[in-house]
């Protein structure tokens, strides 16, 4: 892992709890993770595992009746002469002021249906001079330059056309690159794509992802990439961060997370997936379902489900912890460590 | 192949959308063009292309579910493409489908007893006290506790209704499923379970699938042989062992390449085709993939390529191979 010095965004101990009428759902449950600059962090997990919900609570648009109950979101805003400024993302108002200034700037975000994220209403050119026209001070003129630089950039054939185009007029692959402008129009140094390329198929996912690839070496900017798709980790991650059940269940290199599964689960899921590569009769597979998160397991969340369960297992919450070569593993298989829980809500 | 192991055979098959204006077709969605494949009894055939490529299209003509604009459907020695839905009707117990979306393929209103036994009471089969044994037995087989017969779909997880809807599709010991998209919805360790559970069903019962999906890992892992459509015609169809090694069309290559693997051995590859899916109505002339493909000559501008076997049981529609 890179050094301290590195470091663009520290999550510590971050929760986000949804309080509905059933009871408390613990969505994100204490997730500690670092983002460098320039490097590829991949949350991976099965649905409500938290990985979406801690990728908005770093822009503070977790909707409700989700709250962030605790931990610390810090940005590290470079100022001048190398001095760094720490911004506590996780204190600000959802709808201050403070916050509006980072969001689609220094922090900005590509969702899952380019249809549904983009107004039906504007052109795609009207879309993205509205974040260039709310974060920098240039006239309209210069704006829509920008604009059509930025279609330029994503590899939109013939900008200055589609930039008065409507959305309903671009196919699905078009939409994404012109969410992936408007969401880069500001030079952002952490871009987070929650699934960018779920709803494509897979000659156009790749055009994506090598788009991805190439933008964050022109920009050097961060990149958090949300996805459940193993094989999309393994062609652009740096890190890899496995989750279940809110929780961080493993958590390094992506080369070494992958070659070498520590935690069961990492495991199982790797194993689980259909490879083009070797042939087996049988798929493995991990009995059971995902827990619901308001009825949780006691002890460790994934033991019901896990092969190598033991009776510790059933009793006591394993810990997250630092293995000598940097590797996080949440394992009584890896290690004693039991985790503190506080009592909440 | 032998005339009897045949169980679907499609000839010639065309499938045309029109589109109105004013009340007038004024084009047509060209979704299924000159189509022609079998299926073998006790086999998987996948079906695989990108989305809007006519492999929904194609696999409810099979079944009738939808009409067929011109060419034939025969199935079990009969030819099906011009029945009308009384005739077909007894027909429809050897031919079913499970659906993409667990969630909204199930009637809410309807115990899952109920939804399992429906295909039986319309086919007319068992008593009414042999049908609620026949219904147990078909939960036990598809993995779903039977106590749980008088619930409600809403009551279970994506993957267990999933399974109500296999057990729906096999209660009437059809010869044939069509499996459109059945584990896309599906988390990856649900999906194995599913994959798991279809693959076991064939080899007791003897099914034969049509498996459509986009998902190239999942159709290659259950398919004897597979068909890949690029905007509604076959490019390339073949034994599925010639597609690890051996692919020929540049499309099949190009969609092959672009699945990201999980594995770090290799280098990075380039996304290998530039460039959309070109509209349906208006196809591109010549070799449907020709304003794609990167060793494009002047005559796939032209002509269009006949599906040919190049090797037993290896059919290529291309110029070049």
């Amino acid at each position: 892992m890179a050094d301290n010095n590195n470091i663009l965004v520290q999550v510590d101990d971050l929760k986000v709890h949804f309080f509905t009428n059933e009871g408390t759902v613990r969505a994100v449950d204490g997730v500690t993770f670092n983002i460098h600059s320039g490097q590829t962090l991949c949350m991976v997990g099965e649905s409500g595992c938290g990985k979406s919900v801690t990728a908005r609570a770093l822009l503070q648009i977790v909707h409700r009746p989700g709250k962030i109950v605790d931990g610390d979101i810090i940005l590290h805003r470079k100022t001048s002469k190398d001095q760094i400024e720490q911004v506590h993302i996780s204190d600000m108002e959802p709808k201050g002021r403070a916050i509006r200034s980072i969001r689609g700037k220094e922090i900005s975000m590509i969702f899952q249906e380019p249809m549904t994220s983009l107004s039906p209403m504007y052109t795609v050119g009207n879309q993205i001079m509205e974040s260039i026209l709310l974060h920098s001070d240039c006239n309209r003129k210069q704006a829509k330059e920008r604009a059509i630089e930025m279609l330029r950039l994503v590899g939109i054939p013939l900008p200055e056309k589609r930039f008065g185009e409507y959305p309903h007029q671009l196919s699905g692959g078009m939409r994404q690159r012109v969410m992936i402008a408007i969401a880069l129009s500001c030079n952002p140094q952490l871009l987070i794509c929650d699934e960018p390329t779920t709803a494509l198929d897979v000659t156009i996912q790749a055009q994506i992802l090598e788009l991805i690839n190439d933008l964050k070496q022109q920009t050097g900017a961060s990149v958090i990439m949300i996805t459940h798709d193993l094989g999309v980790i393994s062609r652009v991650a740096d890190e890899v961060m496995v989750m279940y059940a809110g929780k961080a269940m493993e958590y390094g290199a992506a080369r070494d997370v992958f070659t070498q599964p520590r935690h069961p689960y990492t495991a199982a899921l790797l194993k689980s997936i259909p490879n083009l590569e070797e042939d087996v009769e049988r798929l493995h597979v991990i009995e059971g379902m995902v827990p619901s998160l308001s009825k949780r397991p006691q002890g460790c969340l994934f033991h019901p489900r896990c092969k190598q369960a033991m009776t510790v297992c059933q009793e006591k919450r394993p810990a997250l912890t630092t293995a000598p070569d940097g590797r996080r593993v949440r394992c009584f298989l890896h290690s004693d460590a039991v985790e503190k829980e506080a009592a909440h809500g | 192949m032998a005339e009897q192991e045949v169980l679907m055979a499609v000839e010639n098959l065309n499938k045309w959308f029109p589109v109105r204006k004013m009340g007038r077709a004024r084009g047509y969605v060209k979704a299924v063009n000159d189509v022609s494949l079998q299926i073998r009894r006790g086999e998987t055939l996948g079906i695989v292309g990108e989305s809007g490529c006519g492999k929904t299209t194609l696999g409810r003509a099979m079944i009738r579910l939808t009409d067929v604009t011109d060419g034939r459907v025969i199935f079990d020695g009969q030819d099906i493409s011009r029945l009308s839905e009384k005739e077909l009707r007894p027909l429809r117990r050897d031919m079913q489908i499970i659906f993409q979306d667990p969630y909204s393929s199930l009637n809410p209103r309807m115990t899952v007893g109920d939804i399992i036994s429906e295909p039986l009471v319309y086919q007319n089969m068992y008593s009414a006290s042999e049908r609620i044994d026949r219904v147990r037995e078909l939960m036990d087989l598809c993995g779903l506790d039977p106590v749980y017969i008088r619930r409600y779909p809403h009551e279970f997880s994506g993957g267990q209704r999933q399974r109500i809807g296999i057990a729906r599709a096999i209660a009437v010991n059809p010869k044939f499923v069509l499996c459109d998209e059945p584990v896309s919805a599906l988390d990856v360790s649900i999906q194995s379970q599913v994959i798991n559970l279809l693959m076991d069903l064939q080899s007791r019962t003897g099914i034969a699938y049509a498996f459509i999906s986009h998902n190239l890992n999942v159709v290659y892992h259950v398919s004897r042989r597979i068909a890949v459509l690029y905007l509604g015609r076959v490019v390339e169809l073949a034994e599925r062992e010639t597609f690890k090694n051996n692919r020929a069309h540049p499309y099949t290559r190009a969609l092959f390449e672009a699945i990201p693997q999980v594995g770090f051995d290799e280098q990075q590859k380039k996304a290998p085709l530039s460039g959309d899916l070109p509209s349906p109505v208006d196809l591109p002339s010549g070799c449907v993939f020709h304003t794609r493909c990167p060793y494009t000559q002047p005559r796939c501008r032209t002509e269009v390529p006949d599906l040919r076997e190049i090797d037993p049981g290896h059919y290529v529609a291309c110029h070049l191979v």
